[in-house]
């Protein structure tokens, strides 16, 4: 009898017009079939065998039924084998393996379990096994009787694929379907781990069959992360064998250990990958705050608890431009911020339209910063509580804010709150010093001047009902300064106090002026200079003295101030005045008659080298009140100066009040001028104030000679920044010492004034920009002179708006600042129209950091234009 | 119409999870799976997680203001989002099966 019946088919792919949903194409089931075809033919020769390989095509059910007639006509075989590699259908409908459609026939054709039983019951043959490769195979021969009776033969045994519940899996790694690859491994090469060495026979029970059960669940779980368990079963009096074909192994033995550690790692590189994608979530969607090394709250992208993973990815978000000292005393408040702790979400957009980040920090903030933050960002609406009325700090802090946001209503509550009202009718009367008002005379220094700052930001919004309120509050104040001293309130107190009353008026003036009404109405100027006359004049004098045109009133009060002076500065009652008549210098004949009467009044009481009277003849040089007498003095004693070997201390003096009034010398002295500075020069160090403030003033005028402005960059740019030295005692102006880049700052900022700088310079003016002691002028230059585009609003837009610069504080704030310059100096019509612009501007801002710098543009820009700098009070 | 207030903007999200998953379960209805998903709590509490999921994503958004049309449609776009991701990751090839009647699975649950 023939040695081996084999009937072999495997099915991929179906015909396109019976291809339907649910029938994938398959790659290798007639590769499985071919190499399963090869081996057998390897291990039998062709007379003992009796093989029929279906084509994969012609694998209808007829054509298998006639390969198993033909294979049923040839005898009794001594081994018949059945491999079938396809698709397997499993349902309740019916179970069995796929064929191929019938030709004409639509639809595929499953041989059922039945129909395969009887087909293997038709061959007669002493051994029969029938290896199944397909989906579900355990549900087909469940249903074939024919594997639990032998009849005749002596082993009647199946292999199937998977249990009736698990698919079969082919892999492109093992070109194979994995059950097959397997399966052809061993019979192939008779090696495996578990057999311990090369075979040439491999037992199907004992030894094929635990092979496949040990590493096709292995592969399957590893490469398909599925489950996949071969199923054998039937009946047989002893072992059955099959040959080993001796080939090359061609897949690797698994062990259950290095499966799992293989499947463990592909579960931690999901849940690594899970974790890169939720912390790129975390970054992208949430923020927290973080003070960083400069005391600045800045908002970080992410979660505090991720900053050891964070820190390496850029990470900052927002600098806030709010800082540590805005913080809440109360730590319990401005814990959240100052550890990290707090969180949100940086989509989340406010009811005002703003970024919910700035709603967040609000509550840490301390009261006085949250509202100051509130009004730059137009977030204090009328509606709010406005503070405090008994709280001059509150009061400042209230009309503050209302040039953020102008509101009637809270200007009213402001000017409601000055004391002083009960003193304005009547309102010229005489000055009684033994007049006690513990309402005003307990006030702090600081209280007054609160006051004093919220009639300046009322005056900048409504000068005319500011204007009554103030007369009222100016006759406080001097009563006031004359029940407190100095050692009463501390040092500085009383100039600091009469200082910031009488700096309201020349606010009010201001915005008279801007609203074409005159700086000072005849009533007002008249009412002032009686109460000048009358004991108010350390307020009401200073006050008109401040005020650029209003020259006769000035006039009378500069009478009153010359017959108060007698020469003697360390007064403190002659000191008011000599800086009363300082205010009223110009370059009238009065004002030059008022400087020669001054410097009468100095050489009356012997102080003819006196600082003050340096620093006076400073300011009138500044001024052009310099009289052509005192200048052909000073260039007489320049010469005599000159002659002389040794320099003398008054040169310098003499060669810093010609440096001032350069502008009134004759052109010819111009040069006994340059000589004089020069020796100054040779005989101190180059890096003196003095030298500074010379040079700065040549600058200033336009005639400084060449080499002189690099000089001033080289030592502004050589120098940082240091703190200003003082001598003991602002009361000798001319004994200020100051050292280091400031000082320079300001020379090389005088210089801009008459001309245009280069890039190297304006970096150094940028350096100083933000020195609380030099900003204003260094600012001026910079906006004057190429520091900055000019800002241009019509009804709905602006051009030239500060930069945004959403993590550089100091560059967003600066920018704002020198747009406010630039901005006060536009015509009255444009700088209305665009405050109105940038308030709407700032109102659809969804960016709070932005918010407030434009805030800061609109109130700076109110304040450059309605406090313009007295000549000459800036410098030095 | 706005909404004010993180529970009602995560309401709004959850409508519109809802209108997403009623429009789901409608289509789901000729699916040969529809008595096991229905029959089952897993795929209920799976639709109940996308309805929740909207309403997260849009409190996300939005935090405690948004409009409620704007916040409708984000929580209707979540739900379909989510399924159209998880649809999206590939099958493993290589199953030597035809199923007549295949199982209920997530995936097939997100097919519609």
């Amino acid at each position: 009898m023939p040695a081996l019946g084999a009937v072999v088919l495997g099915i991929g792919a179906y015909p396109p017009s019976a291809a339907g949903e649910g029938i994938p194409a398959l790659q290798f089931p007639a590769k499985d079939a071919e190499a399963f075809a090869a081996y057998l033919r390897a291990c039998w020769p062709e007379p003992d065998m009796v093989l029929r390989l279906l084509p994969e095509a012609g694998g209808t059910g007829l054509a298998l039924r006639r390969a198993f007639d033909e294979i049923a006509a040839r005898g009794r075989f001594d081994l018949f084998v059945v491999y079938l590699s396809g698709h397997g259908v499993a349902s309740p409908e019916t179970t069995g393996f796929l064929a191929q459609p019938e030709p004409g026939a639509g639809a595929p054709q499953v041989v059922a379990a039945a129909e395969l039983d009887r087909l293997l019951r038709a061959v007669d043959a002493r051994r029969t096994i029938f290896i199944l490769d397909c989906c579900f195979a355990e549900a087909v021969v469940r249903g074939m009787p024919f594997f639990t009776e032998l009849d005749d033969s002596e082993a009647r045994l199946f292999i199937a694929s998977s249990r009736a519940n698990q698919f079969t899996w082919e892999d492109e790694r093992a070109g194979h379907g994995v059950f097959t690859a397997h399966m052809l491994d061993l019979l192939n090469t008779g090696s495996a781990a578990r057999l311990g060495g090369v075979r040439d026979q491999v037992l199907v029970d004992a030894e094929l069959f635990p092979f496949l059960c040990e590493q096709v669940p292995l592969y399957v779980l590893e490469h398909k992360g599925a489950r996949q368990e071969p199923v054998k079963g039937g009946v047989s009096t002893g072992e059955v064998t099959l040959p080993v074909a001796r080939a090359a192994r061609r897949l690797q033995d698994r062990s259950t250990l290095g499966t799992a550690l293989r499947r463990v790692r592909q579960i931690l590189v999901g849940i690594g990958g899970a974790s890169v994608v939720g912390i790129a979530l975390v970054y992208t969607l949430l923020w927290y705050p973080q003070l960083d090394r400069n005391g600045e709250i800045v908002l970080l992208h992410g979660a505090a608890w991720l900053e050891p993973i964070l820190r390496y990815a850029p990470s900052g978000r927002v600098h806030t431009g709010l800082r540590l000292e805005d913080l809440s005393p109360d730590p319990a408040m401005r814990q959240a911020i100052q550890s990290g702790s707090l969180t949100g979400v940086w989509t989340h957009v406010s009811r005002d339209g703003h970024r919910s980040w700035y709603d967040r920090l609000r509550p840490g903030l301390d009261p006085a910063a949250a509202q100051r933050a509130d009004a730059l960002a137009g977030l204090s609406p009328a509606g709010r509580p406005r503070g405090n009325p008994d709280s001059p700090s509150e009061v400042a802090r209230a009309a503050w804010s209302r040039l953020s946001e102008p509101d009637a209503a809270t200007l009213a509550w402001v000017l409601q709150a000055i004391p002083g009202a009960d003193r304005r009718s009547p309102l010229v009367t005489r000055f009684d010093p033994n007049l006690v008002d513990f309402t005003i005379d307990d006030r702090t220094a600081r209280q007054m001047q609160d006051y004093a700052a919220a009639l300046r930001a009322a005056a900048m919004v409504d000068p005319d009902r500011t204007l009554p309120v103030y007369l009222g509050f100016l006759k406080a104040t001097q009563e006031w300064l004359g029940q407190n001293t100095d050692a009463q309130r501390g040092g500085g107190s009383h100039e600091a106090v009469a200082e910031a009353t009488a700096s309201v008026l020349p606010v009010i003036a201001s915005a008279r002026r801007d609203r074409g009404l005159a700086p000072v109405d005849p009533a007002t100027a008249t009412a002032l200079t009686a109460l000048a006359a009358n004991g108010y004049f350390e307020t009401a004098g200073r006050a008109l003295a401040q005020v650029n045109g209003a020259a006769p009133p000035a006039g009378d009060v500069a009478r009153i101030a010359l017959a108060r002076f007698q020469g003697d500065p360390f007064d403190e009652g002659q000191l008011q005045a000599l800086r009363v008549l300082t205010g009223t210098l110009d370059g009238s004949a009065d004002g030059k008659a008022l400087t020669t009467g001054v410097l009468a009044s100095f050489d009356r009481a012997g102080r003819s080298e006196d600082s003050f009277r340096t620093k006076f003849l400073i300011d009138a040089a500044d001024r052009r009140a310099l009289p052509p007498a005192v200048i052909s003095e000073l260039l007489a004693g320049a010469r005599a100066a000159l002659r002389r070997p040794d320099p003398d201390f008054m040169d310098q003096e003499r060669a810093r009040i010609l440096a001032h009034g350069m502008r009134d010398i004759p052109a010819p002295d111009r040069p006994t001028v340059y000589a004089l500075i020069a020796r100054v020069a040779a005989g101190i160090t180059p890096r003196s104030g003095t030298l500074a403030e010379i040079y700065g003033a040549l600058g200033a005028q336009g005639l400084a000679p060449p080499g002189m402005l690099e000089k001033v960059a080289a030592q502004a740019a050589a120098l940082p920044q240091r703190p200003r030295y003082q001598s003991p005692g602002e009361e000798n102006p001319g004994m200020t010492i100051v050292v280091g880049g400031p000082i320079w700052a300001v020379a090389l900022a005088q210089f801009a004034k008459t001309r245009s700088l280069d890039v190297k310079s304006l970096e150094v003016l940028q350096r100083f920009a933000d020195d609380p002691d030099v900003a204003p002028l260094v600012q001026a230059a910079l906006a004057g002179r190429g520091g900055t585009a000019g800002l241009q609003c019509d009804r709905t837009r602006c051009s030239g708006l500060p930069a945004r610069a959403p993590q550089d504080t100091r560059a967003r704030q600066l920018d704002a600042d020198l747009a406010a310059i630039n901005l006060a100096q536009q015509p009255a019509g444009a700088f209305r129209q665009a405050l109105s612009t940038l308030r709407k501007l700032r109102a659809a801002e969804i960016e709070p950091e932005y918010r407030m710098a434009l805030g800061r543009l609109i109130v700076g820009a109110q304040v450059q234009r309605s406090a313009p700098r007295a000549v000459g009070q800036e410098e030095f | 119409m706005v909404l004010e207030g993180a529970l009602a903007v995560a309401g709004g999200g959850c409508a519109g999870g809802a209108v997403a998953e009623l429009l789901h379960w409608w289509n789901l209805r000729q699916s040969t799976q529809i008595p096991d998903y229905a029959k089952s709590l897993f795929y209920w509490s799976l639709t109940v997680l996308m309805v929740l999921a909207g309403g997260v994503v849009t409190w996300l958004y939005f935090g405690e203001h948004a409009e409620a049309l704007v916040a409708l449609h984000v929580g209707i776009s979540t739900p379909l989002i989510l399924q159209k991701l998880v649809t999206s990751v590939p099958e493993k090839p290589g199953a030597k099966n035809v199923i007549t009647k295949p199982a209920p699975t997530v995936r097939r649950f997100f097919t519609w």
